[in-house]
């Protein structure tokens, strides 16, 4: 295991459906509004849905304009967007070109540059790909978000990105902190985003995923999944290089737990070995009893499959009383399942209700299934929390499980 | 902290399987593939010497009714593992005599442009035909981290899984991470390495964007594993993991390569001092086609390591073939005939401005 090295987030920055920052974005949370509604970025003629978590407030050009990043792709303005406001919480930004020059870049995506790259493919059927701007799909890989954001803040620590479906920005924030205590930087900016996309609507939407109205995570009736879009970042730092330059800890990120079911590529493994797995390492790593934790961010898609192997992994980790009293919320219900970027919007939302002692309401539950594990989901108003520990859970296409723990700062 | 070994090595390359094509080529040092001719915009035609995979037939090591259902990348990326596997000395997956539980095996894949064949065809039948004529099985398999979930269904990896992208540079970034993942005890085995299949409309917008004239395919994996359960299985050790280090130039543009020097050198530098082997025997460059970055890199190069050979396995197999895999394979063979206490150093650089490195040394005494 690690050396223990204390991890400090001392900044957070989130753009969704609910509001393109964090205090927008809780205001509207934990007044259960829901940011899911028609899509129209693109066709969804055919799909059994044509709703989805679309961001409305266009990223702040301002924000984004800084460095000489061109050609942003949608995905890329959202990371930009979010990183921009963490740095600025983190006290990070504005202080001239060195405060960020050994800091490192670890985000996440799936979609990436999709849609500028369905446009250029669109146009490519229509006029011949030989006579396309090859240029308009610079930023199709999943790479770019990273770059963009390293190039626009002057970041010059070490760079990952991260592509592993749902878990991708999950893992990325784990692996940030991995970097930073095998003393490769002292800090880094971490989380992911991702873009609406016909390619991921029609896909699921194939899969018979998509639920017609919003999604309904852990309820008895729920159909599947809303899409989402967005991206939340925030900055982790070792500990006493956040205290010694004055920065105020908002949280602390202790360890992670990341697992493959190595069942099915699209189905989770239906006793949830693997995501019960992920929730136990990241327990055991981070030194606590399941007891200590008092909030979990469920993954919480709205899908029957993973909503059903979720909670029964959970009380497999948690045991049937501790399910009872541990509030669960699953944001995917506000903003919908942004992917690739979900893990980071979700981690940021985590740190909020961590910092708040409050947990946002999951929109849409009623009540659980015949059958189902008792799970304690906060539902109808936000729920007051008195805890110390929460947990943010991912689990993605190719088995792929991550799970993070905070705990509040001290 | 656990120190890490390279066990086994796993390759699908222009010369078929296995190393011993990869160690031939370098060997006879001439460029492998043959030249193709692209449309670029504006109606110009560009020649692009392309090294791709030789055709393989994957039934022998995975079912036909398995292989149905992956896509090439899928197939190439699980049986470099499963070759890797095997040289490891490692019984097949399920066997009772594995000498790792499932959840200690973890799998990091790093790939550059990952399933964009799959992604092509995907969207070209959504575009013509609508989305609500998606195919589910192209949709899944477009997805980035489908090799990595493939590999691990066969292998039985239930430890982390995790596909990582730094374009060039990602087949090192993932043996970083793999390596990183051992150390801290979240796994004892990883599978790790690169992957980089070209289908013709990547490597014509590749030639339309300017990318230099020689790319490659192929595929590299490798089985880390710590040192301790190496010993205690008496495996064959190639090389242990001894130095990494990572950094990037943020000045570089999003669409370019570093030329700073002094930032290459850092990242190399930092790689041999974490090694604690500062007797450097060879190394091992990324040489990405483009000049003005090929020359800093030569400047760090010579900066950091006066005296040792430079080997550029590019000017062979193609950039970014493997994503920086092939280098690694060839050092982890080279390394086995060093002493513990001598190392080589792999540079692997990713357009965008991401820098990686890791040192090998020969295997423990």
């Amino acid at each position: 295991m690690s050396e223990r090295i204390r991890i400090a987030v001392t900044g957070l920055g989130i753009i969704c459906a609910l509001g393109r920052d964090r205090h927008r974005f809780w205001s509207n949370a934990v007044e259960g509004r829901g940011g899911i509604g028609p899509v129209d970025l693109f066709d969804t003629s055919g799909c059994k849905a044509a709703i989805a978590g679309q961001v409305r407030e266009e990223p702040d050009p301002e924000r984004t304009r800084r460095g000489r990043v061109r050609r942003a792709s949608r995905t890329d303005r959202f990371c930009m967007t979010a990183a921009v406001e963490a740095v600025e919480q983190a006290g990070l930004a504005g202080g001239g070109s060195s405060s960020l020059e050994r800091f490192g870049i670890s985000l996440g995506s799936s979609t990436s540059g999709m849609p500028e790259a369905e446009r250029w493919v669109r146009e490519g059927i229509e006029r011949g790909f030989g006579r396309q701007r090859a240029s308009r799909v610079l930023r199709l890989p999943s790479s770019a978000p990273a770059d963009a954001v390293a190039e626009m803040l002057g970041a010059g620590g070490p760079r990952l990105s991260n592509m592993t479906a749902c878990t991708s920005s999950a893992l990325s924030i784990g692996q940030a902190a991995d970097l930073i205590r095998s003393a490769e930087t002292p800090g880094m900016i971490a989380g992911g985003g991702d873009t609406l996309c016909l390619m991921t609507y029609a896909g699921f939407n194939a899969l018979r995923l998509l639920d017609p109205k919003p999604c309904r995570p852990f309820d008895a009736t729920r159909q599947g999944l809303s899409l989402g879009e967005g991206a939340g970042v925030m900055v982790l730092e070792r500990w006493e290089h956040a205290v010694d330059r004055g920065a105020q800890p908002l949280a602390e990120f202790l360890d992670y737990g990341a697992t493959c079911d190595a069942h099915h590529m699209t189905a989770p493994h239906p006793d949830g070995r693997g995501a019960s797995a992920a929730m136990a390492d990241a327990l055991a790593r981070s030194g606590l009893d399941a007891g200590q934790i008092g909030h979990i961010n469920a993954h919480g898609t709205g899908t029957d499959l993973n909503d059903s192997t979720e909670a029964r992994a959970i009380r497999a980790v948690f045991g049937t009383d501790g399910v009872k009293r541990i509030p669960i919320t699953a944001s995917k219900s506000l903003f919908g399942h942004g992917l690739g970027g979900s893990g980071g919007l979700e981690a940021v939302v985590l740190v909020l209700s961590l910092i708040h002692q409050m947990a946002p309401p999951t929109l849409g539950w009623e009540s659980r299934e015949a059958g189902a594990p008792a799970l304690d989901i906060v539902a109808g108003a936000p729920r007051r929390l008195s805890c110390t520990y929460g947990m943010s859970n991912s689990f993605g296409f190719g088995g792929a499980n991550c799970s993070l723990i905070f705990r509040t700062a001290p | 902290m656990s120190r890490v070994v390279v066990t086994g090595i796993g390759s699908v390359g222009p010369g078929g399987f296995g190393t011993g094509s990869l160690v031939r080529a370098l060997d006879e040092g001439q460029p492998l593939g043959g030249v193709e001719t692209f449309d670029t915009p504006r109606g110009r035609r560009r020649e692009m010497r392309v090294a791709r995979i030789a055709p393989f037939d994957p039934e022998p090591f995975i079912p036909a009714r398995k292989l149905r259902r992956m896509d090439e990348v899928s197939q190439v990326w699980t049986v470099a593992c499963m070759l890797a596997h095997s040289d490891a000395g490692l019984d097949a997956a399920g066997s009772p005599d594995l000498p790792y539980p499932p959840e200690d095996r973890a799998t990091f894949l790093g790939t550059g442009l990952g399933c964009i064949a799959a992604t092509w065809e995907y969207l070209r039948e959504l575009t013509a035909e609508g989305a609500a004529m998606a195919n589910p099985f192209l949709f899944s398999e477009s997805v980035a981290n489908a090799p990595a979930g493939h590999s691990a269904i066969e292998l039985d990896a239930r430890g982390p899984n995790c596909t990582l992208t730094c374009a060039d540079a990602s087949a090192v970034a993932a043996l970083s991470a793999a390596a990183r993942s051992i150390r801290d005890g979240r796994a004892k085995l990883a599978y790790c390495g690169g992957l980089e299949l070209l289908p013709s409309l990547a490597v014509q917008t590749l030639a339309a964007l300017g990318a230099p004239g020689f790319l490659g395919e192929g595929c590299v994996a490798l089985v880390l594993e710590s040192l301790e359960s190496a010993l205690s299985r008496r495996a064959r050790i190639y090389a242990e993991v001894a130095g990494l280090a990572s950094g990037s130039d943020p000045r570089c543009g999003s669409s370019e390569w570093s030329r700073d020097a002094d930032r290459m050198a850092g990242v190399l530098r930092r790689a041999v001092k974490r090694s604690g082997r500062p007797a450097v025997r060879k190394v091992f460059l990324h040489a990405s086609g483009f000049g003005a970055a090929d020359e800093a890199e030569s400047r760090a190069a010579a900066a950091v390591f006066p005296d040792a050979p430079v080997i550029r396995p590019s000017l062979v197999f193609g950039t970014l073939a493997a994503a920086s895999g092939f280098s690694l394979a060839l050092s982890a063979l080279d390394s086995s005939r060093l002493s513990s206490d001598e190392a080589q150093t792999v540079a692997a650089w990713s357009w965008g401005g991401g820098l990686h490195s890791v040192s090998l040394c020969g295997p423990p005494a």
